[in-house]
């Protein structure tokens, strides 16, 4: 009896390995690559000779980057637009469409939805065209009711502003849709009582929708939270690598500009930890504060 | 009850708008890709259909950045990764959930931890060490990173489900003397068609559009995907409008297409994507 104990066990760790190993070797991957993110930062580096370790010069050089301390600046821009005009539009739309009656909420839902499947580079590139100085639609609507042309990508301090609106748009769809499937699980018995209360429809969003639904509108805020973290595409398309004055940056594109137009490999790679820490930061604010919610 | 119609009727007016606005980008672009470039230059919107030209925008688009081509990289690209990552993940998910060792748990936190890495802090490394395994420009190497990447979500979502999977019809399988091998092809699998579904909706949504890894890896014009193949029209150079709209619209008709036919379940699988998150 035991020795068979003992061989089943040894069986099932074998079995365990055989098919959770060839995962973790790939998986290894991006381990590496972290690890080597981490070497290379305290190094000075541009692909060709020998590396200079410096320590961690990179990362003093980095807080003295204007162009870091925009980036940055840009992350914050970036957190606030999405949050007013990204999930709080996104709860507002999946309200409107549970908490009224009408026909072929369907199709609103679908259109709704649509701009989130599309690529991030269709998106940019339709709003190249749409911000263009010389035959953008903004500023053919803008001269054709009289008024000066505008130059709102490319450079300036304010560029920031409108490279990060197409993303904004394009994902009020995901946003509406976490809210609409959990704001439609909620019980229509709730929602006949509150009527025969004489609630406002305000009054049920507040007290009725977004409390019952908050577990799963917490995917929202995490999104919104880390979307600065984790964008990349339309911003290095909508500001052409940064803007010419290098002020449009959020660190992932600073970092992808540094390692692929300038070759300061090491330099870069500091720009790396810096967003690992953050992430780092967010992970485990973001767990201490869900687990005062549950108690 | 005059009161609620009104209010209703606002309702609807104002999420007609917001779809107007929401769809005004796609019509645009189709429009605009039958149009010359000296003609949008001069109108941006126009419905003087006798100006419009049939295909010359396409053929010219495919000229320009092999549009074709880098639709069937990027399907390519995309296919690798769904292969890759549901024939790993699934496996792998089996074994972290049915197969109890003292550190199944360790395992299971350590390849679920990537996901709060943000990917884009990893290119300049990413790119050094594909070139130090001299897998730059290759399809190996894109999907590598590909599947590397989105193991910890694969894995959130497959354990999630098998968890739901009674524990006693394993045991029973077991006691009637299936091996892990029969478990795993005859009941589990069959048992996770749905979040299959689910699973490959979202690693294709995620890699053919995805933009910055082949940007980063395919830097060779023939293994261009499509998401890197539209960025060449904008840059430093010269807007081509037409030409860039013909590009959109190739590229994004497998998404439409897609969209069209599994809308339901696209939507409810990015939602639950997201909340598991």
């Amino acid at each position: 009896m035991k020795r068979k104990g003992i061989s089943r066990r040894d069986n099932s760790i074998l079995s365990f390995l055989l098919m959770v190993g060839p995962i973790i070797i790939v998986y290894m991957f991006i381990i590496i690559v972290m690890a080597k993110t981490f070497s290379l930062s305290l190094f000075e580096w541009s692909g060709f000779g020998g590396k200079v370790f410096v320590m961690f010069k990179n990362f003093i050089k980095l807080f003295n980057d204007y162009r870091f301390i925009y980036s940055i600046r840009n992350m914050f821009i970036f957190l606030v637009i999405t949050m007013v005009f990204q999930v709080a539009v996104g709860i507002l739309l999946a309200f409107l469409l549970t908490d009224f009656e009408f026909k072929r909420k369907g199709f609103f839902k679908t259109i709704i939805f649509l701009p989130v499947v599309i690529s991030n580079v269709a998106v940019a590139l339709y709003f190249i065209q749409f911000f263009d100085y010389h035959y953008g639609i903004l500023n053919y609507f803008l001269t054709n009711i009289g008024l000066e042309r505008v130059s709102l990508l490319g450079s300036g301090k304010d560029a920031f502003i409108f490279a990060v609106l197409p993303q904004t748009w394009q994902y009020i769809g995901l946003m509406f849709i976490i809210a609409y499937t959990s704001f439609s699980t909620v019980s229509k018995d709730y929602i006949d009582a509150s009527k025969i209360d004489g609630f406002t429809s305000f009054q049920r969003l507040k007290y009725i929708y977004i409390p019952i639904s908050w577990s799963s509108l917490r995917a929202c805020f995490i999104i919104a939270l880390v979307g600065p973290l984790k964008a990349f595409e339309h911003l290095w398309l909508l500001t052409n690598r940064g803007g010419s004055d290098q002020l449009s940056h959020i660190p992932s594109t600073l970092m992808y500009y540094l390692g692929f137009s300038n070759y300061e490999y090491g330099y870069g790679s500091a720009i790396g930890v810096f967003i690992f820490i953050v992430a780092a930061i967010f992970v485990v604010l973001f767990t201490k504060l869900t687990a005062k919610k549950n108690i | 009850m005059i009161k609620k119609k009104i209010g209703t009727m606002l309702v609807i007016v104002f999420l007609s708008l917001f779809c107007m606005v929401n769809l005004f980008p796609f019509i645009n672009i189709l429009l605009n890709s039958f149009r010359l470039h000296e003609d949008i230059i001069r109108q941006p919107l126009s419905l003087d259909f006798s100006k419009y030209v049939f295909l010359y925008n396409y053929i010219f688009a495919n000229k320009h950045a092999d549009i074709f081509r880098s639709v069937f990289n990027g399907v390519l690209a995309s296919f690798l990764t769904i292969i890759s990552a549901v024939l790993l993940g699934t496996i792998s998910a089996y074994a972290l959930t049915f197969i109890k060792i003292k550190y199944s748990g360790v395992v299971m936190t350590f390849l679920v931890a990537g996901y709060f890495i943000p990917p884009g802090a990893l290119t300049i490394n990413a790119f050094l060490f594909l070139k130090d395994l001299h897998l730059l420009n290759s399809f190996a190497g894109l999907t590598l990173v590909f599947v590397s990447v989105n193991i910890p979500i694969t894995l959130i979502l497959l354990t999630g489900y098998m968890k739901t999977i009674p524990i006693s019809i394993i045991e029973a399988a077991k006691v009637d003397g299936a091996n892990h091998f029969v478990i795993f092809r005859r009941i589990v699998l069959p048992m996770c068609k749905p979040i299959l579904v689910t699973l490959i909706i979202l690693l294709f949504l995620w890699t053919y559009r995805d933009y910055m890894w082949p940007l980063t890896i395919m830097s060779r014009p023939a293994k261009r995907t499509i998401a890197v193949a539209l960025s060449t029209f904008v840059g430093d150079r010269q807007l081509e409008l037409g030409a860039m709209n013909a590009a959109v619209v190739i590229s994004i008709i497998p998404i439409i297409t897609a969209f069209i036919v599994l809308k339901d379940k696209i939507m409810s699988g990015m939602a639950a994507g997201a909340i598991k998150e």
